[in-house]
């Protein structure tokens, strides 16, 4: 008897893409030269249960790559071979890769076979030759050969995720020690010594910071830049920015009182790109003085001969004394930029150092080297490896139930993933589910209509049961919504990646901080918000956040800070897309518009107005299109989409500041908060979003255009109106505007006028589907069922827009 | 005689700390003192320093004086807040 495999496919495509998503994670924390093994074995694990399933269900293309993955994998597990840049960048292919090959098989179609060989054939030859050792360091630079490499992900900076985000992949490391990796020109190309940023020249390497341009397919990271750790931070509920700093207690009151006038010792040794990644020690102590007097002593112990320094690799280390009292806090505040660019310990003056009290920053080495684990014993080989205080403190910032464990060793705080039990089940049932609970709600909604009617004691006791009916019927219907609802960092968790990635190309430095990745909102809501998600942070990067040298310029940080929140707000979930960049440039915006029509020469616009401008379709103010994005067709897709869902988009932006994109969403897309009206006998459900107004018009206050078209005056517009009963064939209680209501709707960035006889009251309704009950309506979205059970038809508005648009035409 | 050529230092970047590197490599391979003017210096920063650091540990060990000119009171500044002055021959107190 033959088996049907093919029952089985979707499930393994499902649970490998969801292995993808995992390595990918993984990958983006693994370090540089550091032996991580739990990291690994995930990747391992992932790639393995790949090709056992692809072997199983006759996916042979799936099969062969997946072997050489494995095999690679393997080396690396068993200490064979040590993590290097080129191979994590190879790594990260793959998992591309192997998503394409995913898609093709599900979709069966043909796999890109040349791009499956080429990287097929790199995986071999990285195992072939296990040259994944360590950067190789000109002898000038042994010094500094600690802080070559990072891990890629320091390579590439530090992602900034909120402590319990598990979900959230892209744990990048350090910022690159690119630059001091880059200086060491001797390096051979594509080794190691590439890791992170430059394989540029240090000097081409100084000029852009960090991201220069890449040797070899080791490409120079882009940066996402180690964040500030707040200090003391922790995961909340709002989903804090950034974990406490591996192994950082919290001070204590007591210990805060107890030595307040002993000051702090300050033992800051900055890793070898430190001074390359924008920060300078003196600034750093000018600020510390803020806080009280300071004494340093400079530690010039591996500063080599003039000769052979390097003179944008830091050498010095320092031990600072600061006579104030301050807190501790207050202290690791002003460190917070070099975090993951040095080792920092801070105690009392005679305080034994506890494990707790580490460093946000590699081990120290010897001479210069580096990078050890984090807070780990002095690595003497010198092995590159420059994992960051943030690495640490994000990869301890496990899901919000474990607490982040102070690294010690080479303890990276390990992200543990909670094995929660869970059950797969098919969005049909869900949806079924739910399609049910709403019609529960509907006839409970029935049932208190009719009890209302009803008079005597035994009135009073049903209507006391159907009160008590519809709040069980209110909480089962908000239980049965959650189970649609996913966190967000299901559409959070691309963008670590994605930003890392178009900051190398772009030669920016970015910074990306999430929070509120817990938040929840419905899985069709989260599935179709990460587009829009996608166009505003892109274009966040390419047209917002400046070149390092520009930022320096204006006396901003060298890296740009990209944020994402998500939060409940009322009924409605909220997203902002929040960047520290130039801001929009009103002026240009504005003239850009004149010379394309959209606004009149003498036309005076609100900030507000001219901001709305970048929503219409292909505009766009860029110098010059590139493949990021300047064709001038994201923003307004932004719009539509959201608008689409059911929400809306509001923009602040401050030139020279950065801009700030809020996107207001409803939580589920089954039930709608709408507003009643009354056409002729028929009740029509308006969705709020869609009211701007209501307001009763007089004949005089409209004009007739040709044919039948009425338009009329609003807020210095000519809108056009709607006659509902006309278009729909009803006949109206009144055809005399001034004996109804005129509701002002907009949809698609038009704004129309919808004459109603009557408003009837607002409420929140369970959506049913047109579609699947009866079939597509011109403006018509959906209906409802009412309390006293009839049926009130969901107004589409950008719907009624176009069939007026076509009867005007017609 | 050999007549002494005036290192007048300016404001460096990370980007031209390259060009003070290589002069003061030269100066090295000279004999006596290295008259050093600070005066053109308003910002300084921690790679300028480190480098004049160890400028001024080597030329001590070749038993020649680092011979400070002019003044800069955002250069000792400077220094001081580092923990250098002593290393690069200023006034610790200054």
């Amino acid at each position: 008897m033959t088996l049907d495999l093919a029952q089985f496919h979707e499930s393994f495509f499902e649970e490998s893409f969801e292995a993808l998503d995992a390595m990918e994670a993984a990958l983006l924390k693994l370090d540089v030269g550091v032996a991580d093994h739990d990291g690994i074995n995930t990747i391992f694990r992932g790639a393995h249960s790949m090709k056992g399933g692809a072997a199983m269900l006759g996916f042979a293309d799936v099969t062969s790559f997946t072997h050489t993955l494995e095999t690679l994998l393997d080396e690396l597990r068993s200490g064979k071979m040590q993590v290097s840049a080129p191979t994590l960048d190879c790594l990260l292919k793959s998992v591309d890769v192997l998503r394409e090959m995913l898609t093709a098989v599900r979709a069966k179609k043909p796999v890109d076979a040349q791009r499956v060989a080429d990287l097929q054939f790199d995986l071999e030859a990285i195992v072939a030759r296990k040259d994944a050792a360590p950067p190789v360091v000109a002898p000038a630079a042994a010094a500094a050969q600690a802080g070559a490499p990072a891990t890629l992900a320091a390579a590439t900076g530090q992602v900034v995720v909120p402590a319990g985000s598990a979900a959230t992949a892209g744990h990048a490391a350090a910022p690159a020690a690119s630059a001091a990796a880059a200086a060491h020109a001797a390096a051979p190309a594509g080794s190691a010594a590439t890791a992170g940023h430059a394989a540029a020249p240090a000097a081409s390497a100084a000029a852009v910071g960090h991201a220069a341009a890449p040797a070899t397919a080791a490409t120079a990271g882009g940066q996402i830049a180690a964040p500030a750790t707040p200090a003391g931070a922790t995961n909340t509920g709002a989903g804090g920015t950034v974990s406490a700093p591996a192994g950082q207690p919290p001070s204590s009151s007591s210990e805060h009182a107890a030595a307040a006038d002993a000051g702090w010792i300050i033992e800051f040794k900055p890793l070898p790109h430190l001074l390359l990644q924008g920060n300078d020690p003196l600034a750093i102590f000018a600020a510390l003085k803020e806080l009280g007097r300071v004494e340093a002593s400079a530690d010039l112990s591996v500063l080599p001969p003039v000769a052979k320094l390097d003179p944008q690799i830091c050498y010095v280390s320092w031990q600072l004394h600061l006579h104030g009292d301050c807190s501790r806090e207050q202290v690791e505040e002003t460190f917070d930029w070099t975090t993951g660019d040095c080792e920092l310990h801070i105690e009392r003056p005679g305080g034994a150092r506890s494990p707790g009290e580490v460093a946000v920053g590699a081990a120290p080495s010897e001479a210069g080297a580096t990078v050890g684990a984090i807070a780990g014993p002095a690595s003497a080989s010198g092995a590159a490896a420059a994992p960051t205080a943030a690495a640490a403190s994000t990869a301890g910032a496990a899901p919000p139930a474990q607490a982040a464990p102070a690294p010690t060793g080479a303890d990276h705080s390990k992200q543990v993933t909670a094995e929660s039990g869970s059950i797969r089940v098919g969005i049909d049932k869900i949806d079924e589910l739910i399609n049910t609970v709403g019609e529960l709600v509907i006839t409970q909604a029935m049932l208190s209509e009719l009890g209302r009617g009803l008079e005597g004691s035994a009135a009073e006791l049903l209507r006391s049961g159907l009160s008590q009916l519809e709040r069980n019927m209110r909480q089962l219907q908000e239980s049965v919504m959650r189970v649609r609802m996913l966190p967000i960092s299901v559409a959070f968790s691309r963008f670590p990646r994605m930003v890392r990635d178009l900051a190398q190309r772009l030669n920016k430095k970015v910074e990306l901080k999430l929070a509120g990745e817990q938040t929840e909102l419905d899985k069709t809501v989260l599935e179709k918000i990460g587009d829009p998600l996608v166009h505003l942070v892109r274009n966040s990067i390419d047209h917002g956040i400046e070149i390092p040298e520009i930022r320096t310029a204006a006396g901003k940080a060298p890296f740009g800070t990209i944020s994402l929140n998500a939060y409940h707000t009322g009924g409605h979930i909220a997203v902002e897309v929040s960047d520290d960049g130039a801001g929009l440039d009103k002026a240009r915006i504005l003239a850009k518009a004149r010379s394309r029509g959209l606004v009149g020469a003498n036309d005076v616009l609100t900030d507000d107005q001219i901001h709305d401008l970048i929503f219409l379709p292909g505009f766009s103010t860029a110098e010059k299109t590139t493949d990021v994005s300047g064709r001038g067709v994201g923003m307004d897709v932004v719009k539509q989409r959201v608008k689409e869902l059911g929400g809306s988009v509001e923009i602040s932006s401050e030139r020279g500041h950065g801009s700030r994109f809020l996107i207001t969403l409803p939580l589920t897309l089954s039930i709608v908060d709408g507003q009643s009206v009354l056409v002729g006998g028929e009740t029509y459900i308006v969705p709020l979003t869609s009211i701007i107004e209501s307001l009763q018009l007089k004949p005089q206050n409209v004009n007739r255009l040709s044919g039948a078209c009425e338009v009329f005056s609003f807020r210095g517009d000519y809108l056009p109106l709607v006659r509902l009963y006309d278009l729909f064939g009803i006949e109206p209680r009144s055809r005399a505007l001034q004996e109804g209501l005129v509701v002002v709707a907009e949809g698609d960035g038009k704004r129309v006028g919808l004459f109603v006889d009557e408003l009837l009251g607002q409420q929140q309704v369970v959506i049913k589907s047109m579609e699947s009950n009866y079939g597509h309506i011109d403006g018509i979205s959906g209906a409802t069922i009412l309390g006293d059970g009839s049926v009130a038809l969901i107004l589409d508005v950008p719907g009624l827009i176009r069939a007026a648009s076509m009867r005007v035409a017609a | 005689m050999t007549s002494v050529e005036l290192l007048r230092l300016n404001d460096c970047t990370m980007r031209s700390i390259g060009g003070l590197h290589q002069e003061l490599v030269r100066r090295l391979s000279g004999t006596g003192p290295v008259p050093v003017d600070r005066t053109d210096i308003q910002r300084p920063n921690t790679a300028m320093l480190q480098l004049l650091a160890a400028f001024a540990r080597d030329l001590r060990a070749q038993s020649r004086p680092i011979e400070w000119r002019g003044e800069s009171t955002a250069f000792d500044r400077a220094a001081k807040t580092l923990g250098l002055s002593a290393t690069l021959g200023l006034p610790v107190d200054g």
